[in-house]
């Protein structure tokens, strides 16, 4: 049973970093909630389909396919295992851009719910992240079991493999806490996010390699958030080397800091948020 | 000791308002007051029917109670734990299946995963949907659906029950043993809030009456008062009917 005193005020009577901690305990209390809506959106995507489930696993299947097949034809490339390091990259860019652009909708989505019964705002984006995670692992996956057939490649340093995708993770569901805020008092938002995320896509190395930029752009490939993880899982898995301290400190702190920045905005706006829905 | 107290609230909604072609270009949101200033505190043992006409605030009233509205101005204090019953079925997944649903809703309803595995056979028996417990939502019938909400609300045990005319559940049979289950369950309650247009449920429910028109308190106290005192907000909207038809014609 939910806690039986409740106390609505026009302004918060607690400090803005107890406000959080109130904020973290009652995503606690919802914990239930958050596990249903994952399970959810894991299948989301395929009830209606004939194959269902498979689809899961079919779609990361065809992805690196395509990839193996068309990239190698229309980038003039000549490095070795190409595919590989296009796949390391193009994984988490896909899982920051669904969380992003599918995630800063996820509370305006739920319109009906929000309107009929009380529900944190953050529950949303935190079981879209977690669910896509889930089917980020599963590519990963896949990916793997594609690897040990066809390429005699090494496998990653798992417990580096699992530390990037724990940071990557945190920073995801910080920027979805971020945006969707943000989406629903200001709906413009998201036509800029689109634009945004699709300068990214050609601004990070993740279909050609940082060494082809010139120097004084590498160093500004520093400034690119989300170059620090694409970063990460290249090194991870195409290079196969432990990730140096200076590229790990600045996605941990990146990650902290999303989380930290989502919360806030979570806490802050939460309460005003259904006016704007 | 379970209680609400509303003190001196105030709600502003947004409102969009597109009357020009300026505002085709930048659209602009005016704010508007749905409730104004009104305070009010039920203790125990009262069961409050809220009276007034479309519009006049009674549903924002018992949303910003339910904790969905937060208040521009003033504050609420709820005492007990709630349980807003202001349309069924809030929260249901089209494309999920009855059982699945039960669970989501019961967990958004704040009851434990044992609770609600518990309840899962006494909701489908209520709502009489055994045969269609693997079957989608968006394939029921609509009556069925309701049904569906109401028997997941109908198991639960609040102390304090808010209800929004959510009586027009499914077939005839259905809804009288529907009603005999909501005065169960109001019974059982240390407060119920209920807003109807009903004269006959209020009188049957209610010990207090709180007619609302404007966002603001018009009317606080016995059954029969408020019934004849809310009855009177149409009178003069009649007149006005009348004395327009006398002077443009049908």
């Amino acid at each position: 049973m939910k806690s039986s005193y409740k106390h609505y005020t026009a302004k918060a009577e607690t400090g803005q970093l107890k406000g959080c901690i109130e904020l973290v305990k009652e995503l606690y209390d919802y914990r239930e909630v958050i596990y249903r809506l994952i399970k959810q959106q894991i299948t989301h995507g395929t009830l209606n389909t004939r194959l269902g489930l498979v689809w899961v696993f079919l779609v990361p299947v065809a992805t690196i396919i395509i990839m193996a097949f068309l990239f190698p034809l229309i980038t003039r490339n000549q490095m070795e295992n190409y595919v590989i390091y296009l796949f390391s990259g193009f994984i988490v860019f896909t899982f920051i851009l669904n969380a992003v652009i599918v995630g800063s909708s996820c509370i305006l989505s739920r319109e009906g719910l929000l309107k009929k019964i009380y529900a944190p705002n953050s529950i949303f984006p935190i079981s879209y992240v977690s669910a896509e995670m889930v089917s980020t692992l599963i590519g990963f996956a896949v990916f793997y079991i594609i690897l040990l057939f066809k390429f005699n490649y090494p496998l990653p340093n798992l417990f580096y493999l699992t530390l990037s995708m724990l940071l990557v993770y945190m920073f995801c569901i910080g920027a979805s806490m971020v945006v969707s805020v943000l989406v629903v008092m200001v709906r413009d938002i998201q036509k800029l996010l689109n634009l945004s995320m699709r300068a990214f896509f050609f601004l990070t190395p993740i279909f050609y390699p940082v060494t082809i930029l010139p120097h004084k752009y590498q160093v500004l490939m520093e400034f690119n958030p989300v170059y620090q993880y694409v970063r990460l899982f290249q090194t991870v898995i195409y290079y196969g080397e432990a990730p140096a301290l200076s590229m790990i400190l600045p996605a941990l702190g990146l990650a902290i800091g999303m989380l930290m920045l989502g919360v806030i905005f979570q806490y802050r706006f939460s309460s005003r948020l259904i006016y704007y829905i | 000791m379970s209680y609400i107290e509303v003190n001196n609230l105030t709600i502003r909604f947004l409102v969009n308002q597109r009357s020009s072609l300026g505002s085709v270009l930048f659209n602009k949101k005016i704010k508007r007051a749905a409730i104004k200033k009104l305070s009010l505190r039920i203790d125990e043992n009262e069961r409050v029917g809220i009276l007034g006409r479309n519009g006049s605030g009674k549903s924002t009233l018992l949303k910003a109670i339910s904790g969905i509205y937060a208040p521009h101005q003033g504050e609420i204090k709820v005492s007990g734990y709630l349980l807003p019953l202001l349309e069924l079925g809030a929260g249901f997944d089209r494309d999920r299946t009855v059982v699945e649903n039960i669970f989501l809703n019961g967990a958004i309803l704040g009851l434990p995963y044992k609770q609600v595995k518990a309840l899962v056979e006494p909701i489908i028996d209520f709502a009489e949907l055994d045969e269609h417990r693997g079957q989608v939502l968006k394939d029921l019938s609509s009556g069925m659906k309701r049904r569906l909400g109401f028997s997941i609300a109908a198991n639960l045990k609040p102390e304090i029950l808010i209800l929004d005319e959510v009586f027009a559940a499914g077939d005839v049979g259905f809804i009288d043993k529907a009603k005999k289950r909501i005065f169960e369950m109001a019974d059982a309650c240390k407060i119920v809030v209920i807003v109807s247009h009903s004269e006959e449920i209020i009188r049957e429910m209610c010990n207090r009456v709180v007619v609302i028109d404007g966002g603001t308190l018009l009317f606080d106290g016995s059954v029969e008062d408020g019934l004849r005192y809310y009855n009177g907000l149409f009178e003069p909207s009649v007149e006005t009917a009348l004395k327009k038809v006398a002077n443009e014609g049908f």
